[in-house]
């Protein structure tokens, strides 16, 4: 029932990409993936993912500017968006809750397997 | 509720129970047989409804069959001639046999001759193309009939393929013969079965139905009060929709049944209602009205009070001996009555007396209680104001005496009696001059040229001083100066009040020496000083030249905050390099809004205390201020002045933000493969760990797993240490429940302590307590705390807690661990140290030993302290914490 759903990872790290892609195919899930924030933009708008997981230090356009555009664009202002990142900092999870982002997740300190929860938990939610 | 009715009420509902009940089992019975007789008979007219139907259809094959087997009916399909027609099947043979449509075809179907006949108008008529096409479309094998719907209109039609009258040649053709069902024929079939009948083109039962069946047919029944319909199909022609015919039973028997058992109901309420009557009327005669009657003469005694009146004896036996019975009762209580009232009138009288003597006994009491009262409060206003006197004289630091006019002592205080080496008590009554001698100037003084006598002669006040060279001797040989002041006391003596004078003499001496001194100093100094202003000169000159080359600003004001030495970096770090001299104003300026400069340097000067800001923005540049009083000397703290550093400290801010941000990214960057590390290895864990068949491969996955995990947090503490050092880290104060924090902390470290199999115990909390604090970082200190002590016990309990001691909340978390040397413990809240080990054998499974330190930094960041409060080596600790309550 949770097959059709489409999930979107904006992450410049092709290993961590690989990882997620793996980890998601295990449980049956598509990913699309992005390298950078603006190709994760235009993927977004594309193809409406029912969720976007995006890191925040990334070339081109960074996640929290990423994340506010994403924010302001009708198109995709509805889609839930997880910050997937390893910044730690308190200011950037702030910034990043108070311009709309769900959730503030620190990869280095879950197991893919509870990203995979927390998506489920969203979409569930959202769906 | 009175008897009478609670009576009432049970016949009435005994009577209601056994009659409803009677009712119903009898009308259960009657019913159920009434209703078996409908039933049969409904049935029986049902049959006779399709034995017609049966009936004409059967009448009409007839009919059929006779011409389909006639010679001439096959010679006519051979050869169709009128002839044939006119003599046979003419409209006379229509109307008689009420024939709508007569068709002859051939055994390929093709019509051969047909007729449509209207009955009512008697006409031949074109036929209508669907009766035509339902009647072609039959193909019987031999004979076939049935009812039909087309077009709306029921039809009776019967099919037959044509023979010769032989019976065994080839059939050549098919005869069709139809019959319209309108209500010529339903009127026949309702006077037939006496019942009214429709026909319905077509059928849909209602949700709920009931079925029947006959030996032909199974029917629905439609049931109401009035009716009970069956509708049943009639008998079907091939797979052609058949109609339905209802017909309408009216329900004559159930009603029937239904009035008798009404009947029946009546009867017997009546039957019950004579039969209760007797028993009703006893009850109410015998027994209820007396008991009321009796009920109600009691209470009118009550009422009365009057104990004359006697209850009327009749009714049953039970009743008239209750009524006696009651009655003697009553003699009795009035004969008592009466010896009460004559005492009582005897006692009032006697009370009477008593009170009136009582009243004036307490008059005469209260008058003398007054009188009483006012001595008292005399006697009280007198001892009070002797006491005051009494108090002024005992306190008064001088010596006073009072000597009436022959100049005998009457009171002397206790300052004098010290004085002069006396007690009241031996002096009393005595003559002055034996008390003391007075001498002036070394000479004795008679008691007629004394102040008491120059007092009482003058009427006025004598005053002696120190210059007047007063001295007393006691008679004890004391002998010491005096200064007096004496005044007469009009018709009775003369007071003296006096001091001695010794100390003053000595400070007088001391300030004159002094004065002489000082004098001859300055004549010195006035010398030395136009020499000594060369000197000065040249220091000056030198201060101002290496105050000049610092690279801090170098501020001086005097004692009115007049700027009155500035250096040039002064001017380069306020933003105006050329600037020679600066005032107050132009330096207030410079600060602009950041920093009240002027307000700073004045508490500096009041306070007398050293200040500084460790960092303020002016212009472009972040300066570091000094402020410190001047002092004229050590020994003489009056300020005459105030001077200010400011630092440039620009560079090491910007420093300082760099390496944040550096840190910042290099953990970001070493958490990033850590994660794939971890990530991977997890995965490996969860989907391939039962296809690896080494079970060693597993557990080095296993420890690459934890390895990242633990290198994570390493990561994690550095990280910490350097925010919480680079002071970066922000508090967000607020009312933080403490029991809750606690439960949280707790629930993250379960899992941990069950691995262990410790118990974690929480001691009672108050429910309402809170403190001021950051939640996240709260908790983060709870769960550090906690998860040392698990890591360091083995077996046992970690216990964790808070009490409030007075306006802080002490937190704390006891383990039955290892405990901690009494060397190690200075060690405790250091960086990197671990107290549990030495650092080369450190285990490798426990922390960097950041942790503590951390969450000192953190407690204090939130304005608490942090503390070991106990331990024992060998038998565990105690950690504790305190932070601000919040109420």
């Amino acid at each position: 029932m949770l097959r059709s759903v489409t999930i979107l990872l904006i992450e410049d790290d092709p290993l961590i990409q690989k990882m997620y892609k793996n980890a998601f195919k295990f449980e049956g899930y598509d990913m699309l993936t992005a390298n950078d924030g603006l190709e994760g933009i235009e993927l977004a708008k594309s193809k409406k993912p029912s969720i976007i997981l995006l890191d925040i230090m990334m070339p081109k356009l960074n996640g929290l500017d990423a994340l506010k555009i994403l924010k302001s664009d009708p198109d995709t202002k509805d889609i839930p968006v997880v910050m997937l990142t390893n910044l730690a900092d308190e200011h950037d999870a702030e910034g990043a809750l108070s311009k709309g982002a769900l959730k503030y997740i620190v990869k280095s300190e879950h197991d893919p397997k509870e990203i995979i929860d927390v998506v489920k938990d969203v979409v569930a939610k959202n769906g | 509720m009175g008897i009478k009715i609670k009576t009432q009420l049970i016949v009435l509902l005994s009577f209601i129970v056994v009659f409803t009940g009677v009712f119903y089992v009898a009308r259960t019975i009657f019913l159920r047989e009434y209703l078996e007789l409908e039933q049969k008979f409904f049935l029986l007219n049902v049959g006779r409804l399709e034995s017609l139907l049966e009936e004409y259809a059967i009448y009409l094959q007839g009919i059929t069959v006779d011409y389909a087997y006639w010679d001439d009916s096959y010679e006519f399909i051979n050869n169709p001639t009128q002839e044939f027609i006119e003599s046979s099947l003419g409209d006379n043979a229509f109307v008689s046999n009420r024939f709508s449509y007569l068709l002859y075809q051939d055994l390929e179907g093709d019509v051969v001759y047909e007729k449509y006949f209207d009955i009512i108008s008697e006409t031949v008529q074109t036929t209508p193309a669907s009766l035509k096409n339902e009647v072609t479309r039959i193909t019987p094998e031999e004979t076939v009939t049935g009812y039909v719907v087309v077009d709306n209109k029921t039809y009776l039609i019967s099919k037959s393929k044509v023979r010769d009258s032989s019976g065994e040649s080839d059939p050549n053709g098919y005869l069709s013969f139809v019959q319209l069902v309108d209500k010529y024929v339903i009127d026949r079939i309702e006077s037939t079965v006496k019942y009214p009948v429709v026909i319905l083109n077509e059928f849909v039962p209602p949700k709920s139905f009931e079925t029947l069946s006959t030996e032909d047919s199974v029917f629905v029944v439609l049931t109401d009060n009035e009716h009970k319909k069956a509708v049943l199909p009639m008998p079907q022609l091939l797979a052609s929709q058949s109609p339905y015919i209802v017909l309408s039973y009216p329900r004559e028997i159930y009603q029937q049944g239904n009035e008798t058992i009404q009947a029946f109901g009546y009867a017997l309420l009546a039957i019950f209602a004579i039969m209760n009557l007797p028993g009703f009327l006893t009850l109410e005669y015998i027994v209820i009205r007396p008991i009321t009657r009796l009920g109600e003469s009691v209470s009118k005694i009550t009422a009365s009070k009057t104990m004359t009146i006697r209850l009327p004896v009749d009714g049953p036996n039970e009743i008239k001996r209750l009524a006696h019975q009651i009655n003697l009762l009553l003699d009795q209580i009035s004969i008592l009555k009466k010896e009460d009232e004559s005492n009582e009138a005897e006692l009032t009288y006697n009370l009477k007396q008593l009170e009136t003597k009582n009243s004036e006994l307490t008059q005469t009491k209260q008058a003398i209680l007054n009188v009483l009262d006012d001595a008292k409060a005399l006697e009280i206003d007198l001892r009070t104001e002797r006491d005051r006197a009494q108090a002024i004289l005992s306190s008064m630091g001088e010596a006073l005496v009072v000597l009436d006019r022959s100049l005998r002592v009457v009171v002397i205080n206790p300052t004098a009696e010290k004085l002069l080496g006396v007690t009241a008590k031996d002096i009393l009554g005595v003559s002055w001059r034996e008390v003391v001698s007075v001498y002036v100037g070394g000479e004795i003084v008679q008691e007629i040229q004394g102040s008491f006598a120059k007092s009482a002669k003058s009427h006025k006040t004598v005053v002696t001083r120190i210059e007047d060279n007063h001295y007393y001797k006691t008679k004890s040989g004391k002998f010491f100066p005096v200064v007096s002041v004496t005044t007469p006391i009009e018709g009775l003596g003369a007071v003296k009040v006096f001091k001695d004078a010794t100390e003053e003499i000595h400070k007088r001496e001391t300030i004159e020496r002094l004065v002489k001194e000082r004098t001859s100093e300055l004549v010195k100094a006035k010398d030395e000083i136009s020499k000594g202003w060369i000197v000065q000169q040249r220091e000056k000159a030198k201060l101002t030249a290496s105050i000049n080359a610092m690279d801090m600003g170098y501020i001086m004001t005097d004692e009115k905050l007049n700027v009155t030495l500035t250096n040039k970096a002064v001017s380069q770090l306020l933003g105006d390099p050329t600037k020679k001299e600066w005032t107050k104003e132009e330096l207030k300026d410079a600060f602009g809004d950041q920093l009240d400069i002027v307000k700073l340097l004045t508490n500096a000067m009041v306070n007398k205390s050293e200040l500084g800001v460790s960092e303020v923005a002016v212009k472009d540049l972040f300066l570091r201020l000094f402020i410190n009083p001047i002092s004229m000397s050590v020994e003489n703290n009056d300020t005459i002045g105030v001077v200010m550093l400011m630092e440039d400290i620009t560079q090491a801010k910007q420093l300082e933000a760099s390496k944040d941000e550096f840190f910042a990214v290099a953990s970001h960057e070493l958490r990033t493969p850590l994660t794939t590390i971890r990530g991977n290895a997890s995965l490996i864990k969860d989907h391939y760990a039962s296809t690896l068949a080494d079970p060693i491969i597993n557990e080095m996955i296993q420890d690459i797993y934890d390895s990242s995990v633990r290198l994570i947090g390493l990561v994690n503490e550095y990280l910490g240490v350097s925010r919480l050092e680079q002071g970066r880290l922000s508090f967000s104060l607020a009312k933080t429940a403490v029991k809750k924090s606690i439960e949280e902390a707790v629930n993250e470290v379960t899992v941990q302590a069950e691995e262990k199999k410790l118990t974690l115990k929480i001691d009672d909390i108050e429910n309402d307590l809170s403190v001021n604090a950051d939640q996240s970082k709260l908790k983060e200190v709870l769960i550090n705390l906690l998860g040392n002590a698990i890591k360091y016990t083995d077996k046992g309990t970690v216990t964790i807690g808070a009490t409030r001691i007075n306006d802080t909340v002490e937190f704390y978390v006891t383990d039955s661990g290892i405990g901690i040397s009494p060397q190690k413990v200075p060690l405790l809240f250091k960086k990197f140290q671990q107290a549990g080990e030495k650092v080369l054998t450190r285990d490798t499974k426990r922390s960097t030993g950041l942790g503590l330190y951390i969450s000192k930094k953190l407690v204090e960041g939130m304005a608490g302290s942090m503390y070991l409060k106990s331990t024992e080596y060998g038998r565990g600790s105690t950690f504790a914490f305190s932070l601000p309550i919040v109420i």
